[in-house]
């Protein structure tokens, strides 16, 4: 954990080179052809998504049930601010992450009054209180039809209609994320996060306003989801109500746990193999949510720390860096 | 000057009482031991003096200001520290962090989101003062889950210490510690700045006998008595009740 968990400690030289490195592996990702390039921008959105819950999971020390209601509110306000007001899918990018963040605030403000299973309750409970109404208010919404004739903006003269541009923007917004992360976590504001997780009582015996805390951090973590729901919308173009129902936080808990709670890269790799998954065992059977919940229980009873834990403690190299 | 006082404090569980019209004072530079036989309401008190339990009835003043309804966190910022009866740290972290993170509390910086914690070299410094203070001095690197009992008890006033209290509550430092143990933590406690005040629950005769200037013997929830640690071992009433089990 301590090895992901204390980006700080790495060289930075060393650090230099991973980022080198991985910025140099995206940007040949659309060589490979539309369909992996697709698949690698679906990854690099959820992997947002599931870096953004694990902030409360992993780091606050808060298991929320309803992650998608910041990923869905934002995609949501990207396409109704295009498909109903004409605006920008920019604009409304922006807007989106904003509106999550506020969404995050109300929901914040009411959910972590309680802790533990209430907790995890009334987030999910919140959220379904926003499945249900992109149902019923199918005049902005769509309904279950879903929200269909945005149109994706340009970026300098690039139509995101591109896919290899498309996934370059969904690149940026990954690379932007995992970096605030890293730099977050390492920094005054991310220890006071890891201390709630620790040990609660003694943070606030030793000073700290716990509550403001954790709905700071929840508010974050909302905005950080409104980022890949942005992007989820821009690059579908289209959205519908089963990106707020809870199957998706659902999902998103067990990228997560599948990557390695706790870690900052770790639902990075829970996202591509949750996806990888979804993609190719379902191509060969209809079944394919069977074999995701039998690798999750395996995962859970054999690989505690994730996958990405599991590579850590194999790579002496990585553990030492 | 009386650093910390309670007003008549009374706290009460449905029908039992576990704080019965306790009046005490601390003052700047005192070390007042609170003594008692099991149950007789000591963490309680000190739960109730840092915020933990809100008190029934009656006030509590640090330095003549009301902070009956203040929270433990606002207490801590006033300047009440306390530690816990059984080691309460942040298990998963360095020794070094436990008390940085405590530092940090009092210093601000709270929001500072993209700078490294490692980077603020001021601030590490003084973390191993204050480890240097408890006699933690080696392998700061280290997790805590790594240290032994002693060591712990040792981080645990460090975490306390760290937030400057004019008052510390030191709930049973030495409980659980070997004699050699016991006497080392008597050494430090010895140690603390003159001008602290410390409110110290224990049960070891010997620590409260070498270190209080004032003991208060809580019977029932209740002050059977408080004095000089002579007028205390000389007095009837705690020897009937307490001190007789134990010499």
């Amino acid at each position: 954990m301590s090895a992901a968990g204390e980006p700080s400690t790495r060289p930075p030289l060393r650090n230099a080179i991973a980022w080198v490195a991985l910025v140099a592996g995206l940007a040949l990702v659309p060589l490979t052809g539309s369909y992996v390039t697709g698949l690698a921008a679906e990854i690099l959105i959820f992997a947002i998504f599931a870096m953004s819950l694990d902030l409360l999971i992993g780091y606050t020390g808060l298991l929320s049930f309803g992650h998608a209601a910041f990923f869905g509110v934002s995609a949501y306000t990207v396409v109704i601010f295009g498909v109903h007001l004409g605006l920008s899918g920019w604009i409304g990018f922006v807007a989106g992450i904003f509106v999550s963040a506020l969404v995050a605030a109300i929901i914040g403000f009411f959910s972590i009054r309680v802790s533990g299973i209430p907790f995890l309750m009334l987030t999910m409970a919140f959220a379904q209180l926003l499945f249900s109404l992109s149902i019923k208010w199918r005049a902005v919404t769509g309904g279950t039809d879903g929200l269909a004739g945005f149109q994706r903006p340009s970026l300098f003269g690039l139509s995101l209609d591109n896919r290899a541009t498309q996934f370059y923007v969904v690149a940026v917004g990954f690379l932007f994320v995992l970096w605030f992360l890293r730099r977050l976590i390492a920094s005054p504001l991310g220890s006071i996060f890891i201390g709630i997780r620790e040990n609660e009582g003694r943070m606030r015996a030793a000073g700290y306003p716990v509550q403001r805390f954790k709905l700071v951090s929840f508010t974050l973590a909302g905005a950080l989801a409104g980022i890949g729901g942005g992007l989820y919308a821009l690059s579908n173009a289209f959205v519908s109500s089963d990106i707020l129902h809870w199957a998706l936080s659902g999902d998103a808990i067990i990228m997560v746990i599948l990557g390695g709670t706790g870690t900052i890269i770790g639902p990075v790799f829970g996202s591509a193999a949750f996806l990888l998954l979804k993609n190719v065992v379902s191509s060969h059977t209809e079944y394919w949510l069977l074999w995701v919940g039998i690798i999750f229980i395996l995962c859970v009873m054999f690989l505690r720390q994730g996958v990405w834990g599991w590579l850590v403690a194999r790579l002496p190299a990585i553990r030492k860096s | 000057m009386s650093l910390l006082r309670t007003d008549a404090l009374h706290k009460a569980f449905g029908s039992l009482v576990v704080t019965k019209n306790v009046s005490l004072v601390v003052n700047e530079g005192e070390r007042h031991a609170l003594i008692g036989p099991n149950g007789a309401g000591k963490t309680s008190l000190v739960h109730q003096l840092a915020g933990q339990l809100q008190p029934t009835s009656g006030r509590i003043f640090l330095r003549d200001k009301d902070v009956t309804d203040t929270l433990p966190e606002e207490r801590c910022q006033l300047g009440i520290g306390r530690t816990f009866q059984k080691n309460n740290l942040f298990r998963a972290l360095s020794v070094r962090e436990n008390v940085r993170l405590a530092l940090q509390s009092k210093r601000g910086h709270w929001y500072e989101c993209l700078r490294a914690t490692s980077s603020n070299r001021k601030l590490m410094a003084e973390a191993d003062d204050v480890l240097a203070q408890v006699r933690l001095t080696d392998g700061l690197d280290r997790a805590v889950s790594t240290l032994s009992y002693g060591e712990q008890r040792q981080l645990e006033i460090a975490i306390a210490l760290a937030s400057q209290p004019a008052v510390l509550l030191l709930d049973e430092p030495t409980s659980g510690m070997s004699p050699a143990e016991t006497d080392s933590m008597i050494d430090l406690v010895r140690s603390l700045p003159a001008k602290l005040g410390i409110l110290m629950i224990e049960h070891d005769m010997k620590v409260v006998f070498s270190l209080a200037h004032t003991i208060t013997v809580l019977y029932y929830g209740e002050v059977l008595a408080s004095g000089t640690p002579d007028a205390i071992r000389d007095n009837a009433k705690v020897r009937d009740v307490y001190l007789g089990l134990g010499h």
